[in-house]
């Protein structure tokens, strides 16, 4: 028989003899991962009730910083996205990869590094964001330290990823394989794209981009992160799941490959559509519409392809309780994928944008589309590398009904009660004022809603913890096959006697030429662009708008601290109903120097743009320490912390050198060190007009008998939020009298 | 390799073999009671079974396929391999560690095969990997040079069931490049057409320029993303265009080539000097039409040859003999004296003489003639018999020269044929081609002083007058048409065929083979024989290996004891059956043997019982189950004729359904020279036929269809090859395609409307990049749905 | 709105990538063959115990041509 073969394919050198190979697949890993995915799935779930129980009842938890809304929302969403989907990717990459390289993975010890290296991760999000370290740019919070480590981790992925195809023993590589790479390749670069950002101190940094420009960076990541983190890895999983779960080929391989290619030729362009409105230009929101209502063909073509290769396997998917949560998931799938084109439609979106519409359609994607394929894939791979049956097919139906009652109790209300809001919002009087004023009203009327989707949330998490019992018992049921034997021949030289036709192709003179041709003239019609769009930042500049002062920009930061920014939007649409509640719609020009920009997504209470002057700073100071004294019935927290701890301004040179070098015209100087008070010592501008403008708004205060030392966070957020959207009324002069020196007012 | 098979009594009858799931008389079966068709299934199974791949089985519940055949196979019929020469033919690579040959394998049909091809590692260490190919139904074998022979592998794969083909071909299981290219062109375009749709839909939406020079950066990267496909995916229109002026006639290719340089001109030197965008979202798109028609055409049947020469019905090699036994020879070193030793079931490779008499030949494949001949020493026997028994001939031709091979050097078969489609191309290349040239002239007349927009209208027609729509129109119904016919059994070779088809007016069929099926040999039936006589020839007949004996044998197992049985090779068989004297036979041999003188025709087989003639047995091939309501069909559409190169035995069969237009002991010559008359009245003629003795008039007519009751076995040169199966559903096919020339007529007009509108408006100068960009997509997208629907659609009936 | 070209010039050069992928894959026959991967795929059947010898014939091939 052959040579004993070495879990690597020898290299074949002449005289060598070449025979069946035997080696391992490697399950280990594959188990590691699935425990760290139901593991951080169930904790994104349950911060996920928690912060939904939240909406409900604002104080649940009582009054914690680490714990409050703000902050565990984006902790929720992270831990749903990286920790739980992206351990469920990682769990079905590496069992399908080998085994459709008919390989082991490429290197063990990158193995390791990629999953433990990911877990520290999540950890150091896990502790960072409920701390309030946050860039405040959706899904992808974590401050630039984390960025890099994430970079770092998902290069050894690719590394791990492009080994195991390099050493395949299988020639054609399954169209699976093509979704893998294109992930790995797309999300590497999106990361590193949007997280762009100046460091000012270990965990604070500010975007490379301001206002518009960040708004659309992040919403051409947003998008293209559930595009092809949450999409493109799972279709792939799909391709293999769903043939060997149903022991049947895909319905149609050929349909799965253009599936791929007109996916990933196109794919990349998307993301505006989640501008619309907003200050971005209109042939950039069109475009962005166009684009996302043409991609319904792909994504159906997937699903179709997916739901036909169960064709005649029906009676089997009333059993198994794997096949029951694809059929779901792709169903789901198919759902997203046509809700969401339709979503991007101007006059849909002006309806649903900033509802919880929006929230219910991608927990329809995440719990059923992601969530559905990962259990079913669990489901499929515990078994199997356990050498073992599932332990109960009961439990599995119980987790799947459990999970499917779940979603529809979480996404039907949240339809309901967002569409309802809606229309309350853009609800005119016959005398053509709004029938609901008082934002608050649209609150009240929604929040059975928001108990009820808190059911669902508990029905799927219950799911998950049957799912849980059931694995572990299978597990005990089971011994765990750590290395599984396989064997497969080598890779061996296909017979060509003539060079490929690409080979060729490029040899032949016109192809060679028309392939430089575009190579050459693409990236030199790009080098002949960027830095003249670079210098020219060509947004309509407004005179009066000015950079923010010392305390306002530390209000600014406490704002994105608190994640005020996952309730509040400062994007005012030009849409009568909301000109008519908020004010003066938003300019592109008011927002050059938002680094980032705070539009936000989701309006669970009032657009906040024009806030600035719109109540005395008292009424900010009530309402900040227990909102329903001053609005019955809000169901926004109370921070009375911002009360107690004093303000953190040790960073405020690093923050306005920083934002200087971004471009944002702060007077030379300005937190230098110069001006001699008689006798005390060396202080900066900023220092003065941050102390003169704090201890203008604490007289104020005073005044209105709410004694406050000057020095508190409070008053800084008070500043920012008298700030907001106030340039383009408000004249520097009125601002300098108020006490704020206006720091760009130099030049 | 032997495998002990153990007879069991016909309890197990009607249950289904094990291995390949034909039915069986359960007259084979092994230890673990597992009932088989044949000894060759039985053998399979055993192999599989010993090297644990009986996993082949629970993949696809008895996927084999049939042994049946594989009974007779002479076990060295792979001898010729061990010559080098044949060797190196076969053998794609070799690094004396390890040698890779490809073979092709038409059992190969299903997952279970793929799966057992793929594994023959284990069935010889030897052999270091194997991969199969569904498409081309061949395996590429990688192997130890040192350890095994190329014999040796195809040994490995005819004993786990899938006999290789090993014909004296070029090399199976390559790819055509042209295929891969076109598919790296179509990608190309898609690629670009896409993008560049997306950099150009803001344009469309705002009606002006971008700000901010982002139109200018959009202008540049869609110039970046169609020069490539002006000189990669669009190069092969270019290429025919030029061709064709060389060759002096304008196809339809030419006003292609003409619109798309203008589109892409024009559009480029609008960009370079920023005056607008161009056209160059229509010009991709186009291309990327195009492109995709000319994928569905070129939809082709790989595992089907459709040209043959003789040389790929004679055996590779044939045993010479030598002093010192057979060695096997290839038939290219055969030299007339030569003696060489043909096994049963092979096929004779030239004219050559008998040595020893009692040998049995059938032309049935060369003529037709399904009556197997006796001959004895010194009659000539010719190329392309099969013998029935083993035969010492002499040659006494050159291979080259015998009989079969001079059946192609008739012109007929190296004649082109020239289909409808091209003509119909032609003209309307040629009308197109100068209709727009005239007004694109016209037009810039018109505009004369104002040279620019001139030039603008000039541009502007001959991009419109691009009969892409039209170019698209019949290569999508058509491989269409091509795909759905492919899928139900009848194979054309090209999308041309199908017009051709549409358009004949007569049938000629051949009667061996086509009507009545081969496959289920000939059956014998009793003329003026009682029930009891019969029973007693049948009995006496079972003692005998001659072919007649045989098939009278077959008719069914008969008792009765049997003494002194004597054969008279080539004669007849004489023997007692339950104390009577039965004598089976020529009528001289009948005459010679009981004085008893039988009369009728002297080829008949004769029966005399206890010295009396009795009656005679009468030999034919069945019809294929429901041939004759078929035809009937047929006669109702077309005129019909049947030219058959057997004996006039069974006329009165088919008297009904072709009247008088019947004719036998037709020579190949004679049916060429028939269809050629019929042609001569002005008739367009389909020939269908399976028989070399048929090839001159498939090749002759209008369009000819080689039956083939195996798609992997050879058929002559043909137009369209159909799975014997599928002939009774031959008048559906023929609706279908007289429906598909309809809806291609259809199209042209459709796609023609679109260019005459086109033109129109761009004479008056009204044509904006907007329209154009819409028009052009949208008649292209019109003339895709028109015809990939209605083709879609009317094959419904095809399976009603 | 100069960040637009940003995205361009990323987007761009990840399709123009793929492009090239696209044409390695088509170039070294990835889709020569389309009905055999998806069937391929379902199998991964466990390993066997190797069996020791060839049926003989093999080997007296071998010695025939020598």
């Amino acid at each position: 028989m052959s040579t004993p073969a070495v879990d690597t394919p020898p290299v074949r050198v002449a005289g060598a003899s070449p025979g069946l190979e035997t080696f391992h697949y490697d399950n280990a890993i594959v188990r590691r991962f699935a425990i760290a995915t139901l593991g951080w799935g169930v904790i994104a779930f349950l911060v996920g009730l928690i912060v939904a129980v939240k909406l409900v009842f604002p104080n649940f938890l009582g009054q914690i910083p680490q714990l409050s809304y703000g902050r565990l929302r984006p902790l929720h969403t992270n831990a749903a996205i990286f920790a739980f989907a992206g351990n469920a990717i990682f769990v079905g990459v590496y069992f399908s990869l080998q085994r459709l390289c008919k390989a082991r993975m490429f290197s063990d010890r990158l193995s390791a590094l990629h999953f433990w290296g990911w877990q520290f991760i999540i950890v150091l999000a896990a502790l960072t964001l409920p701390l309030g370290f946050t860039t405040s740019k959706e899904y992808a919070e974590l401050e630039w330290p984390i960025d890099i480590l994430i970079t770092a981790v998902w290069l050894i992925f690719g590394a791990n990823l492009l080994g195991t195809v390099a050493r395949r023993r299988e020639r054609h590589m399954y169209v699976s394989i093509w979704f893998y790479l294109a992930t790995f390749i797309t999300v590497a670069l999106l990361h590193v794209v949007n997280s762009l950002e100046l460091p000012v101190s270990l965990l604070k940094s500010y975007s490379m981009y301001a206002g518009v420009q960040d708004a659309l960076v992040q919403w051409w990541y947003g998008h293209n992160a559930v595009a092809f983190f949450l999409t493109t890895p799972f279709l792939g999983l799909m391709y293999y799941f769903i043939p060997k779960a149903a022991n049947r080929p895909v319905f149609s391989y050929r349909l799965s490959i253009v599936h791929f290619w007109s996916l990933i030729f196109l794919y990349i362009w998307a993301g505006p559509h989640h501008l619309l409105y907003t200050a971005l230009p209109d042939w950039a929101q069109s475009l962005g519409t166009v684009f996302s209502v043409m991609l319904i063909a792909p994504s159906w073509g997937g699903m179709v392809n997916g739901l036909l290769t169960l064709r005649g396997a029906w009676d089997r998917v009333r059993e198994d309780p794997v096949l029951k949560f694809l059929v779901v998931g792709i169903t789901a799938y198919g759902m997203v994928t046509f809700e969401g084109p339709m979503l991007s439609i101007k006059n849909v979106n002006a309806l649903t944008h900033y509802t919880d519409y929006i929230i219910g359609h991608v927990h329809l994607g995440a719990l059923a589309w992601n969530g559905g394929l990962t259990f079913a894939m669990v489901y499929y791979i515990v078994p199997r590398i356990y050498g073992t049956k599932l332990y109960s097919t009961r439990l599995g139906n119980v987790h799947f009904w459990l999970a499917t009652l779940g979603i529809l109790f979480y996404a039907i209300p949240l339809y309901v009660g967002g569409i309802t809001q809606s229309l309350m919002w853009r609800e005119f009087t016959p005398e053509g004022t709004l029938r609901y004023a008082n934002f608050l009203e649209t609150v009240v009327r929604i929040v059975p809603m928001y108990a009820l989707r808190v059911v669902g949330g508990l029905l799927f998490t219950a799911g998950a913890l049957v799912a849980i019992v059931n694995l572990y018992r299978t597990a005990g049921q089971g011994a765990f096959i750590p290395d599984e034997e396989a064997q497969a021949p080598p890779l061996l030289p296909a017979p060509r006697a003539e060079k490929t036709p690409w080979h060729r192709a490029l040899e032949s003179k016109p192809a060679r030429f028309a392939f430089l041709t575009f190579a050459t003239v693409f990236v030199g019609g790009v080098i002949e662009f960027v830095p003249t769009a670079l210098v020219r930042a060509n947004v309509p500049t407004i005179a009066a708008v000015k950079p923010y002062t010392p305390l306002e920009l530390e209000g600014r930061d406490l704002y994105i601290r608190e994640g005020c920014v996952g309730c509040h939007s400062q994007m005012i649409r030009p849409i009568r109903s909301e000109t008519e509640r908020y004010g003066e719609y938003s300019k592109a020009g008011e927002f050059v120097y938002d680094h980032p920009f705070l539009w936000g997504s989701k309006r669970t209470g009032p657009d906040l743009h024009r806030v600035g002057g719109k109540y005395p700073d008292s009424w900010h100071y009530l309402h900040m320490k227990e909102p329903s004294a001053t609005s019955p019935g809000s169901i926004m927290p109370g921070y009375p912390w911002l009360y107690t701890q004093a303000l953190d301004t040790s960073h405020i040179e690093g923050k306005i050198i920083t934002l200087r070098r971004l471009g944002v015209p702060y007077v030379l100087a300005y937190e230098r060190p110069m001006l001699r008070d008689m006798g005390e010592p060396l202080v900066s501008q900023a220092r003065l007009d941050m102390t003169r403008q704090a201890r203008g708004i604490a007289d104020g205060l005073a005044q209105a008998g709410m004694v406050t030392p000057p020095d508190r966070e409070i008053v800084a957020l008070i500043a920012y939020l008298q700030r907001l959207g106030t340039d383009i009324k408000s004249t520097p002069e009125a601002r300098t009298a108020q006490g704020g020196g206006h720091p760009g007012g130099g030049q | 390799m032997s495998v002990a098979v153990a007879a069991v009594a016909s309890t197990a009858a009607n249950a289904s073999c094990r291995h390949c799931g034909d039915g069986c008389d359960g007259s084979v079966s092994d230890p673990d009671r597992n009932v088989f068709c044949c000894r060759g299934c039985a053998a399979v199974h055993a192999l599989l079974q010993a090297r644990g791949l009986d996993t082949f089985y629970t993949c696809d519940a008895s996927a084999g396929a049939s042994q049946r055949a594989a009974d007779g196979r002479d076990p060295d019929r792979f001898a010729v391999l061990d010559d080098p020469a044949v060797a190196a033919r076969l053998v794609t690579f070799d690094d004396g560690v390890v040698a890779s040959v490809t073979f092709a394998v038409p059992d190969l049909h299903c997952g279970a095969c793929l799966w057992l091809l793929e594994r023959l590692w284990r069935v010889d260490d030897a052999i270091v990997r194997s991969e199969a190919d569904l498409v081309r139904r061949t395996v590429h074998v990688w192997f130890r040079p040192d350890r095994l022979s190329v014999r040796g592998v195809a040994e490995r794969l005819a004993a786990i069931g899938y006999e290789p083909i090993v014909a004296a071909e070029t090399p199976v299981g390559v790819v055509a490049p042209q295929a891969r290219r076109l598919r790296l062109q179509l990608g190309m375009a898609g690629f670009a057409f896409g993008n560049i749709m997306l950099f150009s839909v803001p344009r469309y939406l705002q009606g002006a320029p971008l700000e901010g020079g982002f139109q200018r950066l959009f202008d540049v990267l869609n110039l970046a993303l169609a020069t490539p496909v002006l000189l990669f995916s669009a190069a092969d229109y270019f290429a025919a265009a030029w061709r064709a002026i060389r060759a002096r006639h304008i196809a339809l290719d030419v006003p292609v080539a003409l619109g798309l340089a203008v589109l892409f001109g024009r559009s480029a030197i609008e960009i370079v000097t920023s005056r607008s965008e161009g056209f160059l979202d229509s010009f991709t798109g186009l291309v990327f039409f195009l492109l995709i028609g000319r994928m569905l055409q070129q939809k082709a049947f790989d595992r089907i040859a459709f040209n043959r020469t003789y040389r790929s019905f004679l055996p590779l090699s044939v045993r010479v003999e030598r002093k010192g036994g057979a060695e096997p020879t290839p038939i290219e070193r055969l030299a007339v004296g030569d003696r060489v030793l043909v096994r049963p079931q092979e096929v004779i490779p030239a004219d050559a003489v008998v040595l020893d008499d009692g040998g049995v030949v059938d032309y049935a494949f060369v003529t037709g003639e399904s009556r197997p001949i006796d001959v004895a020493a010194g009659d000539l026997v010719r190329a392309g018999g099969r013998a029935s028994t083993t035969l010492r001939l002499e040659l006494v031709r050159e291979v080259a020269h015998s009989e079969l091979a001079r059946l192609w050097s008739d012109p007929a078969l190296g004649r082109v044929k020239r289909h409808w489609l091209e003509d119909v191309s032609n003209r309307f290349g040629a009308v197109f081609a100068l209709m727009a040239t005239g007004l694109a002239l016209a037009g810039a007349a018109a505009w004369w002083p104002d040279i620019d927009s001139a030039a603008q209208v000039a541009t502007a027609v001959l991009i419109i007058a691009c009969p892409c729509a039209l170019t698209l129109a019949a290569p999508l119904t058509l491989g269409t048409a091509v795909e759905m016919l492919g899928r139900r059994g009848l194979y054309l070779r090209n999308t041309a065929v199908v017009l051709d088809l549409a358009r004949v007016d007569t049938l000629a069929l051949d009667k061996t083979g086509t009507l009545t099926s081969a496959a289920r040999g000939t059956t014998a039936t009793p003329c003026g024989l009682s029930e009891l006589e019969w029973r007693l020839v049948r009995r006496l007949a079972a003692e005998s290996v001659h072919p007649v004996s045989r098939a009278i044998a077959a008719a069914a197992s008969a008792h009765g004891d049997v003494q002194a049985c004597r054969e008279v090779p080539g004669q007849g068989l004489r023997g007692s059956v339950d104390g009577h004297d039965v004598v089976v036979g020529t009528a001289s041999f009948i005459a010679k043997a009981c004085g008893a003188f039988a009369g009728g025709s002297t080829r008949r087989t004769s029966v005399a019982i206890d010295g009396r003639l009795r009656g005679w047995v009468q030999l034919q091939t069945p019809p294929r189950d429901g041939i004759e309501a078929t035809v009937a069909a047929l006669a109702g559409t077309h005129q019909i004729q049947l030219l058959s190169g057997d004996d006039a035995t069974d006329a009165p069969r088919w008297r009904p359904l072709f009247g008088d237009r019947m004719s036998f002991r037709q020579s190949p010559h004679d049916k060429l020279v028939a269809v050629r008359t019929s042609q001569a009245d002005g008739r367009r003629v389909l020939m269908i036929g399976d028989g070399l003795n048929d090839a001159g008039a498939l090749a002759a007519a209008d369009v000819g269809i080689a039956v083939s009751d195996e798609t992997a076995c050879v058929v002559p040169a043909c137009d369209a090859v159909i799975g014997g199966d599928a002939l009774t559903r031959l008048p559906s096919f023929l609706r279908y395609v007289r429906h598909a020339r309809r809806l291609v007529l259809v199209c042209f007009a459709v796609s023609v409307a679109y260019n005459v509108g086109g033109v129109s408006l761009a004479l008056t100068g009204a044509l904006t990049p907007l329209v154009t960009a819409m028009l052009m997509p949208v008649s292209s997208l019109t003339i895709i749905g028109l015809s990939l629907g209605g083709m879609h659609w009317l094959a419904r009936e095809l399976d009603a | 709105m100069s960040v637009i070209v940003l995205l361009i010039a990323a987007g761009g050069v990840v399709a123009g990538g793929f492009l090239l992928a696209f044409a390695w894959a088509v170039g070294s026959g990835q889709f020569d063959d389309t009905e055999a991967p998806p069937l391929r795929m379902l199998f991964d059947d466990p390993p066997r115990p190797t069996i020791a010898s060839p049926t003989g014939e093999g080997h007296s091939h071998v010695h025939a041509r020598r």
